[in-house]
């Protein structure tokens, strides 16, 4: 039997101390304490730890157990007129312990002085009876002791009083389950028993059902990526490629060419986060050309904003705000048609932060590139995602502006328990900026807001829950 | 999106309607008005962006007609032919900024309500078209307490004025340093040696542009002719603010007339309300909505957004009101095509293109590692790509990492570049908990390289580490060493030195000839400073 065992075992008889384990179970005490925080852990064992103040006898005070307290020896010297001298050597007292022992002899009572002619003698008077020496033997032996005899001790030096603190176990039903499941009488199924074929004779010992389990902490995946990997499966089932994009982003791929014109208010320091130090470049100065020019004087048939475009401004590095921008550069590789892409990915804006914002979010969303595409077709893709993303049948459609897509579009959809809920925002890219990046078919724009939908996922409606650091909320406790 | 209040007693007049609030909610939710809240008097309701014609309550009272067919086409705007004043622009004052227009409006009635309503549609005309009074900046003036022609032109900076609420005489100087409309908006007027001021003819002050006005000639219920100007840097933006006032004012029931502007080199007629005239093919239409309506069809809808359209053939020709400037292309009367005939009554189409769809190689990537680690007992976390320089240098971090010249808070100033110091951060907030704790955490980081257009490299990594009474470099290599060799990798780890690590207890990782990261026992220094009482061990990989 190993040393866990052998301490549950141990503990079956009844709470123990920890150092009376040890001492029951020949293991150092620093096993012992360790073996009880892991069973306590594992719902083994409930572990009391209080600290009381304990007294314990000093050198002296051991002395007096043994051999009687100098004023009880003394008074069982005293016989009729013993002096002083005769009694101490009889007593064999020190010359320190001679005064302690007579000043107290005398107190209790025992001893009483008396003149004769001129040396004092001394006279047997009550029944001593040695209460220090009694106490002192209780504390040594660890039983305790009145508060007027530990008071009396400590006055005296004889004990002190020591801080101590004390460990006591209780096995809890799963403990004893445990054993039960160990012990050999209750009949572990073992190897050996497989082996040489006993397990026919034995009888194995049933479980208490109520209390078999003890708290196990599992690792598992992160519920909001995992909810965010749902909907990738499910965007690719529906024939949806996904793609990626830097998240340090140029205004132009975040904004400029998205036609957004450089005083858009989207634009402001409020909306957008830039970066320190720096400006990055496009390479391409063809596609610098065309999307100045549908900025300026308009592309495709358009007037353009009207203003002259500064090719610095779209420079400037920025955090993601959007990850139309992460379309913009694919449309702007040359894709073929028909084509249909996804991405979910964080963006960060400005915003002030409490539990329902945050200036990180994740965004979901995708294109369609075809010819012949149309604003009903886009409709068709807002309620399949509604159908298979969300859930929900029940759908209306929104007007709403972007600067990028036109005609644009919102989802709202019908939860059973919320009501009209907006779930997303679509649209047409506008002609200006397809021709800009070279794109000469249409091409239909979706985002879905999925982060609200997450929270009901994982039980929570604060929106920083989604990047909890609570080691305990993220084991699901 | 602006919010704006608008009086539903005033709104439902304009619109000759009875709604219900249920029916009227419906409506303007379907025009891009959205109402945010609605009680016996109130509407609060938020318009989006491109139509700030709507952000006053008669232009949300004719479009609501035009939708409920009450009126269509073009909204009447009586313009009195002759100039009812002159504005005379001088030289600095147009280098500053370069376009005046302006307006004159007569048998105005305000009431309390009605007063408000203008001056809110003023003050989110600045905000929105105005792109806060830089593009463009309003001014209202009551007419009767000034004498035309007026002025435009810089003054010197000691010229005094009262301003609007104050009500002692301010330097021009004074005004920009501690008046608080000066205060908010003297970037505007920044570096100038001398200011832009309006001047009536008896050297009257109207106001400082684009600043703020006189309380002399302030507009108050009592005002009945007012003055209105728009300064701005855009002619296109100027007009079209000042047509949405205008149009404003005559739905009210008063008389505009127009301001003769006389820059030194040319003399214009203000405002311009001549429509815009665009047109679209029918054949367009039905391709970008999948439909098949005549045109006849197309131009009575545009009617309904208050656009004026005949049907030519295969085209349809539309007048658009002045006061709209959101049309740079056909696509914009699609649209609106799209709008009058309601998105709701579309039927939806089932998506026709067939394409092959696939999870990206990256996420598999992740999803390989991220189920390899959880297997082996990692607890997975995710955290915020926004972090603090404090967090990266408790970790004793060398790597370089961006800043954000614009964050919100301290504690979001910077980007990570590493994994590892936000898993010690969740470590030291966890101290209470029950050990091991075992982390990971797989996800973007942003690295530095010049060598980037963006100059800012976008990098997938994993970072697990272990922390408990016996976490060692065995138990972290260990783990790693099985990764490697699901992907069918020799690992290979060589001693290096780090601040990060106990001496001698850290490594290079090289994977396939390409060192991919760092493993090592946690510096103690580092945990007693985060309050770990506990070993770890830790490594951190690219997932090229």
């Amino acid at each position: 039997m190993n040393s866990e065992e052998r301490l549950l075992k141990e503990l079956v008889n009844g709470e123990c101390e920890a150092s009376a384990l040890a001492e029951a179970l020949k293991l150092p005490l620093d096993t012992v304490m360790s073996l009880l925080s892991r069973f306590e852990s594992e719902g083994f064992v409930s572990v009391k730890r209080e600290s009381c103040s304990r007294f314990e006898a000093t050198a002296e005070g051991a002395q007096y157990a043994e051999v009687g307290s100098p004023e009880y020896r003394l008074a069982m010297a005293v016989s009729d007129k013993t002096t002083l001298e005769d009694a101490t050597k009889k007593a064999r007292l020190s010359g320190a312990g001679q005064g302690i022992a007579l000043q107290w002899a005398i107190r209790n009572k025992w001893v009483t002085p008396r003149k004769d002619g001129a040396v004092t003698v001394f006279e047997k008077a009550g029944k001593p009876v040695d209460s220090v020496a009694e106490a002192l033997r209780k504390i040594i032996a660890g039983k305790t002791v009145s508060e007027k005899e530990s008071q009396l001790l400590a006055s005296r030096k004889l004990a002190v009083a020591r801080e101590e603190k004390t460990v006591t176990a209780v096995i809890t039903p799963a403990g004893k389950t445990f054993i039960g499941s160990h012990s050999q009488d209750s009949s572990q199924l073992t190897p050996q028993m497989l082996k040489d074929g006993s397990w026919s004779k034995a009888k194995f010992r049933e479980y208490d059902l109520s209390t078999i389990t003890a708290p196990l902490n599992v690792a598992r995946k992160h519920p909001y990526k995992e909810f965010l990997n749902r909907i990738r499966v499910e965007l690719a089932s529906m024939g949806f490629k996904e793609v990626h994009g830097p998240l340090v982003e140029l205004e132009f791929w975040n904004m400029d060419a998205l036609f957004m014109p450089q005083d858009h208010p989207a634009r402001e320091v409020h909306d957008v986060f830039k970066l320190k130090g720096g400006k990055g470049t496009v390479h391409d100065k063809k596609l610098v050309y065309g999307v100045k020019k549908a900025h300026e004087v308009g592309l495709a048939g358009s007037r353009g904003w009207r203003y002259e475009w500064d090719p610095e401004v779209a420079m400037q590095l920025v955090l993601r705000s959007q990850t139309t921008a992460v379309s913009a550069r694919q449309l702007a590789s040359g894709l073929e048609a028909p084509s249909r892409l996804f991405c979910i990915g964080r963006v960060f804006r400005p915003d002030e932060i409490d539990w329902k914002h945050f200036i990180e979010f994740n965004q979901c969303e995708g294109i369609v590139m075809d010819d012949g595409l149309s604003f009903r077709e886009l409709l068709g893709y807002l309620k399949t995602f509604a159908i298979n993303v969300f859930g929900v049948k029940e759908v209306k459609f929104i007007p709403h502006y972007y600067p990028f897509t036109e005609p644009s579009v919102d989802l709202a959809i019908k939860l059973p328990d919320r009501g009209w809920v907006e779930a997303g925002g679509a649209g047409m890219f506008r002609p200006e900026m397809l021709a800009a990046l070279g794109v000469d078919k249409p091409v239909l724009a979706w985002g879905l807001g999925i982060d609200r939908f997450a929270l009901s996922g994982i039980n929570t409606e604060d929106i920083r829950d989604l990047f909890s650091t609570n080691v305990e909320f993220l084991r699901g406790k | 999106m602006v919010s704006i209040k608008l009086d539903k007693t005033l709104l439902l007049k304009a619109t000759g309607k009875k709604l219900s609030d249920d029916a009227l909610c419906a409506e303007l939710e379907q025009m891009k008005v959205e109402v945010e809240s609605i009680d016996d008097c109130v509407l609060s309701v938020d318009v989006t962006g491109d139509r700030p014609d709507l952000l006053g309550v008669n232009g949300v009272a004719r479009a609501l007609a035009g939708r409920l067919g009450v009126s269509k086409g073009i909204p009447a705007l009586p313009l009195a032919k002759k100039p009812a004043l002159q504005v005379i622009v001088e030289k600095d004052a147009r280098a500053i900024r370069p376009f005046v227009v302006g307006a004159v409006v007569e048998g105005v009635r305000f009431s309390d309500d009605s007063i408000a309503e203008i001056f809110q549609l003023q003050d989110k005309l600045d905000l929105t078209v105005g792109r806060k009074r830089k593009r463009v900046s309003i001014g209202l003036y009551d007419l009767d307490k000034l004498t035309p022609p007026f002025h435009f032109k810089a003054l010197p900076p000691s010229t005094s004025f009262t301003p609007l609420k104050s009500d002692k005489k301010m330097s021009l100087d004074e005004i920009l340093s501690e008046h608080p409309t000066g205060v908010e908006n003297a970037k505007l007027l920044a570096g100038r040696k001398n200011y832009p001021c309006l001047v009536d003819a008896a050297g009257e002050i109207l106001s400082l542009i684009p600043i703020i006005n006189n309380v002399a000639s302030a507009v108050t219920e009592k005002t009945t002719r007012i003055f209105i100007d728009h300064t701005g840097t855009e002619e296109y933006a100027c007009n079209s603010s000042l047509n949405i006032l205008c149009q404003e004012f005559a739905d009210a029931g008063a008389k505009v007339s127009s301001v003769e502007i006389v820059y030194p080199d040319k003399t214009v007629l203000t405002p311009d309300s001549t429509p815009h005239k665009l047109r679209v093919a029918v054949v367009e239409v039905n391709k970008a909505l999948g439909v098949s309506f005549t045109g006849k069809q197309v131009a009575d809808l545009l009617t309904r957004q208050r656009i004026n359209a005949t049907a030519q053939g295969d085209w349809v020709d539309a007048q658009i009101p002045a006061y709209r400037a959101d049309f740079l292309h056909p696509v914009d009367l699609i649209e609106e095509v799209a709008l009058a005939y309601g998105y709701n009554n579309f039927e939806p189409l089932k998506p026709t293109a067939y394409t092959v769809g696939s999870v990206s190689q990256a996420t598999m990537r992740e999803n390989f590692v991220r189920d390899f680690l959880v297997g082996a007992g990692f607890l997975e976390v995710n955290t915020y790509i926004t972090t603090n320089e404090a967090r990266i240098r408790a970790s004793r971090s060398q790597a370089a990492f961006a800043e954000i010249l614009n964050p919100v808070s301290e504690e979001y100033a910077a980007l990570r570049s590493e994994l590892l110091p936000n898993l010690l951060n969740v470590l030291s907030k966890n101290t209470h908990v029950p050990y091991p704790q075992n982390l990971f955490e797989a996800g973007e980081v942003i690295v530095p390289n010049d060598k980037l257009p963006e100059r800012m490299e976008t990098r997938l990594r994993a970072c697990a580490i272990a922390c408990h009474t016996s976490a060692s470099l065995t138990e972290v290599a260990s783990v790693l060493n099985e990764l490697a060799k699901r992907v069918n990798g020799k690992l290979f780890l060589k001693k290096i030195s780090s601040p990060q690590f106990i001496p001698g207890r850290s490594a290079e990782v090289n994977f396939g000839g390409k060192t991919v990261g760092i493993i090592g026992e946690i510096h103690p220094e580092i945990l007693s400073t985060l309050g770990i009482s506990m070993p770890a061990a830790a490594f951190e990989i690219d997932l090229p």
